[in-house]
């Protein structure tokens, strides 16, 4: 019996350590890998600037294939449909139901990319205290930015299942940039796939905007960028023919893995005058540069030394 | 023969030389001729109209001449040495030209004033378009360039 209690405590001493030595990035490894495979039905809070919208989602994975569907609660009807890679969202406009293509992104719960290494470089990461969050007990995790070119995320992992069930993005000065927040959720099992099609509205008017937002002209690109800040690569390049005018405008989307910034490179119409600075707009820093008859304007939920890096980046 | 039909035209022949001008002209077959010297006639007496269609038939053959992208050729040019007392006239009309092109275009340069960015310069494509590109839930509802 000794023996036994002697064996058992060994066995418990002997997880703990290897516990204490596993790489402490896995616990985000598990909560990427959760978003992707758990089947789930919940409701958040979304707040980002001034905005607050609640979300209903329900998620689940069918032969290694993605299913989403997200209904905005309040407000506006709005409504997303994910399969795979492909999105649609459907927005109610007046008497209108706006349906349009969109690419692929990352949104809460899924917020983490699918190679986690790109932001270990960029990020410490600290594991907080366990809270319960939509009922359910959450372990809290930290990552803080190792320079001044991103902002810090906070999570709450649930201890279960390792699906994040709170975000909350923070900057220097402690301002809560942008949350969200489960208020209920719930694991599904039944695997059917009945509840992912659209709510249909027979008084709306269905419009199909079938141009892909995203996907334009492809051009070469005619500039070259110098000295980006760190860990920010390039993930999407938009050319759109300005409407009326026979210009290209260009947009290029930067991420880390957490954070997004687009550069805007527009050419100046005869008369106009080049914009200059930069401005705050809520919690999106907005800052414009002018450069050989093209305006250059970087936006996106950045610090302020990201904003102006970017923009002061373009050569050509 | 050329001669007379040229007289005809500018009214300086007799009856008789008429009637026989008509006739050695039908037997020479000289329709083209006829159309050539109508044709001059009416344009110094300023009473040629031109066809409708004038304009549009020139364009079309503009339009269908291949694009000079090495500039049109020259031919040797005989009287070039006649010209060379014109060239120190050219040469101050091209120098000022050029001045005056390199004047214009630094003005031109200088006169972009850029002005400060201010919160009413931020168009909402902008800001929509960044939106729809970039992960956030709260705003990946919003209409990305769509126009009713």
């Amino acid at each position: 019996m000794i023996h036994r209690l002697l064996f058992i405590c060994f066995l418990f001493s002997f997880i703990n350590i290897s516990h204490s030595n596993d790489d402490p990035w896995l616990i985000i490894d598990k909560a990427a890998k959760a978003t992707k495979l758990l089947n789930y039905k919940g409701v958040f809070h979304s707040q980002h600037n001034k905005e607050i919208r609640s979300i209903e989602i329900t998620h689940a994975t069918n032969d290694d294939q993605e299913f989403i569907k997200m209904n905005v609660l309040d407000g506006s009807p709005g409504e997303v449909l994910s399969q795979g890679k492909t999105i649609y969202v459907y927005n109610t406009i007046e008497n209108n139901v706006i349906i349009q293509k969109r690419k692929q992104q990352r949104l809460f719960p899924a917020i983490f990319p699918g190679n986690t290494d790109v932001i270990k470089n960029f990020y410490r990461l600290s594991v907080g205290k366990n809270q319960r969050i939509a009922g359910r007990l959450s372990q809290s995790v930290v990552l803080s930015p190792i320079d001044n070119f991103r902002y810090s995320y906070h999570f709450w992992l649930d201890k279960k299942t390792s699906l994040p069930l709170k975000m909350v993005v923070i900057d220097q000065a402690e301002n809560i940039i942008e949350q969200s927040s489960f208020t209920q959720i719930k694991m599904i099992k039944d695997k059917n796939l009945d509840w992912f099609k659209p709510e249909v509205d027979p008084s709306k008017n269905y419009i199909f905007n079938d141009k892909v937002v995203g996907e334009g002209i492809v051009k070469e690109p005619f500039w070259t960028m110098k000295k980006l800040p760190p860990g920010y690569k390039e993930i999407d390049f938009i050319t759109k023919r300005i409407p009326g005018l026979n210009i290209l405008s260009h947009q290029l989307v930067f991420s880390d893995g957490l954070s997004y910034l687009s550069l805007f490179i527009k050419p100046i119409a005869r008369g106009q005058k080049p914009k200059v600075g930069h401005v705050n707009l809520g919690v999106n820093n907005i800052c414009a540069r002018y450069h050989n008859g093209y305006q250059i304007m970087a936006v996106g939920s950045v610090p302020l030394t990201t904003c102006n890096n970017f923009s002061e980046s373009i050569e050509f | 023969m050329n001669e007379k039909l040229s007289s005809l035209f500018d009214n300086e022949l007799e009856s008789h030389e008429i009637d026989e001008l008509l006739i050695q002209s039908n037997r020479q077959m000289k329709k083209n001729n006829w159309s050539y010297y109508q044709l001059t006639r009416d344009v110094i007496q300023k009473n040629h109209l031109g066809s409708d269609n004038s304009t549009k038939n020139i364009m079309d053959a503009i339009e269908k001449e291949p694009t000079q992208l090495g500039g049109f050729g020259q031919p040797k040019d005989n009287s070039l040495e006649s010209k060379s007392s014109y060239w120190p006239i050219a040469a101050s009309f091209a120098a000022l030209f050029v001045i005056g092109l390199t004047a214009l275009n630094l003005t031109e340069f200088k006169s972009v004033d850029s002005v400060t960015l201010v919160e009413a310069d931020i168009p909402t494509d902008l800001i929509n378009d960044h939106y729809a590109s970039a992960s956030s839930n709260v705003n990946f509802f919003i209409q990305a360039n769509y126009r009713k």
